[in-house]
């Protein structure tokens, strides 16, 4: 059954990944080829500033990825009418296990692409010895951030349905006012402020998407 | 009638306008009087406003509560006092673990103030609390720090410690505080953020002198510090042929030089060696950077006032001679140890920045499953 859903997922998703993984094999390769020979960079400094550059172009194309698929996946059940498999012998809460965790196997293939992409990269340049690649560090990132994304963007599509766009625009709003409110209300600014840091921190939720990005430090 | 008669009336009618006219002058005058008047108190008003503010910034009043300890004195609010006695505790006890005399001597010669204030912000007034260095304000040569209300007693000391670290070097002779360069004594521990910003800067830096160093030549460390100057040109002691394109990003010859102008241009664009070579040739001695920036040189005037425990600022002061010697008094050892040490420490502050621990992975695994875990187990419909 885990197979079937692992294929149907991969056919609902196939355009999108090779896509990813294109961009994500393509993007340090490209970032380097412009920066090292067109653009003179070369110097210990500025190689680090240029793997931050490739690190947060991974970071996007990882975050895309994993919200694409969760998107792709609701969407054609919303083309279909929201009909899933009633004939098998499945609860709505197996299915929708399987089909996350497919999803999950699906998007570790962009992950592959970035880790190929940075090592190939990473090749073609003479790092001074104070100057390490992290070109497997970067793809590991890359796969937890993609597998964080997509469970966000699960969660809201399956659990708001409809009314997904409504919660986006309704959290961003929330933020944006938490943002407001620092300045607006000074009581309140340490707990939002230790609020927002647990978040983007490391044992906080979004402490992945947070942290260094980067191919090439120190 | 008669003429004495028509006379007088002659007289009354003369007079009658005349009088209605002068009336109607003496009106107008008042008015504008009153105008003028009117003018000359708002003026006033105004005056007094601007004298109000000015007489309040020179002699604000001082809050009433006296804190003293050791050679900390600072006058505070009341709702202030709790925390402020805590940040004064622990100024004081850096003040003994890592000043010394003269620290203590400088620091107690002026009274510190601690008030609530407000600044500026995007949305409307944000309320701080300010630390003055002294109670005359106008006359401090250290500006007033601001920390953002409500602040923790150890964001209220890291402030009052920043004003005793600039107090301390205000007055030193000329040539340690150029050597010193930022304006204050390293009497704090050095932050996280600090010394990986230091590693990263040692390990990125593009200079001859700076991979001398690494390499565990102590003379090489020395001159890239500042402290002992070799013979030859800066550029010739700190940078190499290959360091020049690096070089010439952050130092442009003088632009009356037109031929190493147009060199400079050309080295970046087209990558010509020898173009950079002229632009940095061209660069006057005292206008090749520095190799190690002063927040560097800073990480190692602390390793140097650690190694001399307390009293180590009093002997750096003190002692005459040359940087080097009085960075050795202070270090109270010699300057190689203190050398090898500080690289020791440099080297050991390696941020790992992109390794991925068992934290991260179990958090970030955690959190997707936890996030799945809730939108699987919904029972309502697939809408």
């Amino acid at each position: 059954m885990f197979g079937q859903t692992l294929y149907v997922q991969w056919k609902w998703n196939r355009d999108f990944l090779a896509f990813y993984t294109f961009v994500a094999f393509t993007a340090p390769l490209i970032i380097l080829w412009v920066a090292l020979p067109h653009l003179g960079l070369s110097s210990a400094r500025e190689l680090v500033r240029i793997g931050g550059v490739v690190g947060i172009a991974i970071a996007v194309i990882s975050v895309c990825a994993g919200m694409t698929v969760a998107w792709q996946g609701y969407g054609v059940d919303e083309r279909v009418g929201h009909m899933y498999a009633l004939s098998l012998p499945l609860t709505r809460t197996q299915a929708l296990g399987m089909r996350a965790a497919a999803a999950l196997a699906l998007l570790s293939v962009p992950a592959m692409g970035v880790w190929v992409g940075s090592v190939l990269a990473a090749g073609q340049v003479a790092l001074p010895a104070s100057l390490h690649s992290y070109a497997g560090s970067l793809a590991g990132r890359a796969l937890l951030a993609a597998w964080l994304a997509h469970a966000c963007i699960f969660a809201l599509r399956y659990s708001a349905g409809r009314r997904a766009k409504v919660v986006l625009f309704a959290l961003a709003i929330g933020v944006g006012s938490l943002g407001f409110a620092t300045e607006a209300v000074p009581g309140a600014r340490s707990t939002i402020v230790r609020a927002a840091e647990f978040l983007i921190s490391n044992p906080g939720p979004f402490g992945v998407f947070f942290g260094r990005w980067t191919l090439i430090d120190v | 009638m008669s003429n004495r008669l028509l006379t007088l009336l002659a007289i009354g009618v003369a007079f009658a306008p005349a009088h209605a006219v002068s009336a109607q002058a003496a009106s107008r005058d008042a008015d504008s009087l009153l105008r003028r008047i009117r003018a000359l108190d708002s003026a006033v008003m105004t005056r007094s406003r601007s004298v109000d503010s000015i007489r309040r910034m020179l002699v604000r009043p001082i809050p009433n509560v006296d804190i003293r300890e050791g050679p900390i004195h600072v006058r505070t609010d009341a709702t202030l006092a709790p925390r402020v006695r805590n940040a004064v505790s622990s100024v004081v006890e850096m003040i003994d673990r890592r000043g010394g005399t003269l620290v203590a001597s400088r620091a107690s010669a002026h009274v510190a103030v601690i008030r609530r204030d407000s600044t500026r912000s995007i949305v409307g007034m944000l309320p701080v609390i300010a630390i003055d260095a002294d109670t005359t304000t106008r006359w401090s040569m250290i500006g007033e720090r601001q920390v953002r209300a409500p602040a923790s007693a150890s964001a209220i000391a890291n402030g009052l410690a920043a004003i005793v670290e600039q107090r301390a070097v205000q007055g030193v002779d000329s040539a340690l505080a150029a050597w010193i360069m930022v304006g204050r004594a390293p009497l704090r521990p050095a932050s996280a953020v600090e010394a990986a910003d230091a590693y990263v800067e040692y390990a990125t830096t593009e200079s001859a002198v700076v991979r001398r160093c690494r390499a565990r030549d102590i003379s090489a460390c020395l001159d890239a510090l500042g402290v002992d100057s070799a013979a030859g040109s800066r550029l010739d002691r700190w940078y190499s042929v290959d360091d020049y394109r690096a070089l010439v990003r952050f130092a442009a010859p003088a632009r009356e030089d037109s031929a190493a102008v147009a060199a400079w241009i050309r080295c970046p664009r087209d990558r010509e060696d020898a173009a950079c070579a002229i632009a940095a040739r061209a660069l006057p001695n005292a206008r090749v950077p520095l190799p190690l920036s002063a927040s560097v040189r800073f990480g190692f005037l602390r390793e140097v006032l650690e190694a001399g425990g307390v009293g180590a600022f009093d002997r750096l002061v003190a002692t005459p001679g040359t940087v080097r010697d009085r960075l050795a008094a202070a270090a109270n050892e010699p300057l190689d140890r203190t050398v090898r040490r500080w690289l020791d420490r440099l080297e050991g502050s390696r941020p790992h920045r992109m390794s991925i621990d068992a934290t991260l992975v179990a958090a970030s695994l955690g959190w997707s499953a936890l996030i799945l875990g809730l939108a699987v187990i919904r029972r309502t419909s697939w809408a």
